[in-house]
């Protein structure tokens, strides 16, 4: 079963700012994740975000969930930003999880 | 009961000054701080902070700043910007407030995360706001997908939510958990110039990262020069509190590429030094009066930092393959 998570109706701007922000929204992933196979995180409308806020939302389920987590995720409406981004922050996480379970 | 003279200058370029004029009046021994401001010409968004933590410091104390002869011209937009209410002085404010959220950066004190997104927001979009010709309704650009007002608004309203999330987070740690932030900015339309300070009365960097690994150089200066390092970070064993948020340790690696980019000039103090980075990589440490927490004070041309894009940032920095497996829609 896949959902759809419309971040824009969970933010008051245009761009996705802070961790605390991020966080709450990770909350409710979460939950959803525990529901559902899939998730499609639909970011239309946003024009940007930090790394801050995209790695506490989805670098973070990487640390806790492992990788393969990605693989339940569909991201839908990204910006040039907000697109590398999450390249950058699964990359980074991925590498992250893979080091420290090497240990 | 000492008098003290408040400098002409309060700004970022004049740090040495600044907090050797702060440090004086903390240490003053009195409960009504008397400073003779006849010579103030100038403040800028981080000698507004500067002062804005002072008098936050001083009322820690139980002491307060009290400013004699100040020039009516500065008194009235030091009164605009809220400095006089956050450093807890009464003035007489013989003029009308307009509201005027639209061209005017109030000084902001910020203790709590959860405002930070506002907070950045507001900010940032004053501060776009107070420059001319730039509509948010306007018209995206084919090639960025940018308005030319997001052009501006979001390397700022970036820059603005990592400083203040630092500020709030690595900047409570060490027994720091009450520290607050204080923010301001300003452009200069004479110059083109954008001016924006985040300055916090946290553990500052070396407080931060004393027990990092890759600190070899156990130095206030030390400690600067690793935060911006990429993915240097605070709590590198990955372990997640359930209370905290987690960290990548590239904030300010991203923030000092956007300087760099758009040849603008980031200073960052703590302790006992400033570290001073210029657009193309000229670096410049200096001591200053000990600072507890740290200062971070931007500058840059307007219509460079409009070039500048943050996933073009992004992209330089990538150091790691693509990930396989994502899916774009």
């Amino acid at each position: 079963m896949q959902t759809a998570y419309l971040i824009a109706e969970h933010t008051k701007d245009h761009f996705l700012g802070s961790r605390f922000r991020a966080r709450e929204l990770r909350e409710e992933l979460e939950v959803l994740l525990a529901r559902v196979d899939e998730i499609v995180l639909d970011f239309t409308g946003l024009v940007s975000a930090t790394q801050s806020f995209i790695d506490e939302l989805v670098g973070v389920l990487i640390l806790i969930h492992g990788p393969d987590i990605v693989q339940r995720l569909v991201f839908k409406g990204c910006s040039e930003d907000i697109r590398a981004i999450i390249g950058f922050v699964v990359s980074s996480r991925t590498e992250d999880f893979k080091r420290k379970n090497q240990h | 009961m000492a008098r003290h003279q408040l400098p002409a200058y309060i700004h970022a370029r004049n740090l040495q000054t600044v907090l050797r004029f702060s440090s004086e009046i903390v240490s003053d021994k009195d409960k009504a701080v008397i400073c003779d401001a006849v010579e103030l010409t100038f403040v800028d968004p981080a000698g507004l902070c500067i002062l804005a933590a002072t008098c936050h410091k001083l009322a820690s104390l139980g002491k307060k700043l009290e400013l004699e002869n100040m020039p009516r011209e500065i008194a009235r937009y030091l009164a605009r910007m809220d400095l006089f209410k956050a450093c807890g002085i009464r003035y007489d404010e013989n003029f009308v407030r307009h509201n005027r959220a639209g061209d005017l950066v109030e000084l902001c004190m910020l203790d709590k995360r959860a405002n930070i997104d506002d907070c950045a927001a507001r900010m940032a979009h004053a501060l776009v706001g107070s420059i001319p010709g730039l509509d948010p309704r306007a018209k995206l650009d084919e090639m960025t997908g940018f308005s030319p007002y997001n052009l501006l608004y979001v390397p700022l309203v970036y820059i603005l939510n990592e400083f203040l999330e630092n500020a709030l987070t690595h900047g409570r740690r060490g027994g720091f958990k009450d520290a607050v932030a204080w923010i301001a900015a300003q452009y200069y339309a004479a110059k083109d110039r954008i001016c924006l300070a985040v300055i916090d009365d946290g553990c500052g960097f070396l407080g931060s990262l004393r027990k990092h690994q890759d600190l070899h150089d156990k130095t206030h200066l030390g400690a600067t020069r690793l935060a911006l390092l990429p993915r240097v970070t605070c709590n590198p064993d990955l372990e997640l509190r359930s209370s905290e948020t987690a960290n990548q340790g590239i904030g300010l690696t991203i923030i000092k590429e956007m300087t760099n980019r758009s040849r603008g000039v980031i200073r960052m103090g703590s302790g006992d030094h400033v570290l001073e980075l210029s657009g193309g990589g000229a670096e410049r440490p200096y001591r200053i009066t000990d600072w507890q927490g740290v200062i971070l004070a931007l500058e840059f041309k307007r219509d460079l930092l409009r070039q500048v894009n943050v996933h073009q940032v992004i992209k330089a920095l990538r150091d790691l393959p693509s990930p396989q497996g994502l899916r774009f829609e």
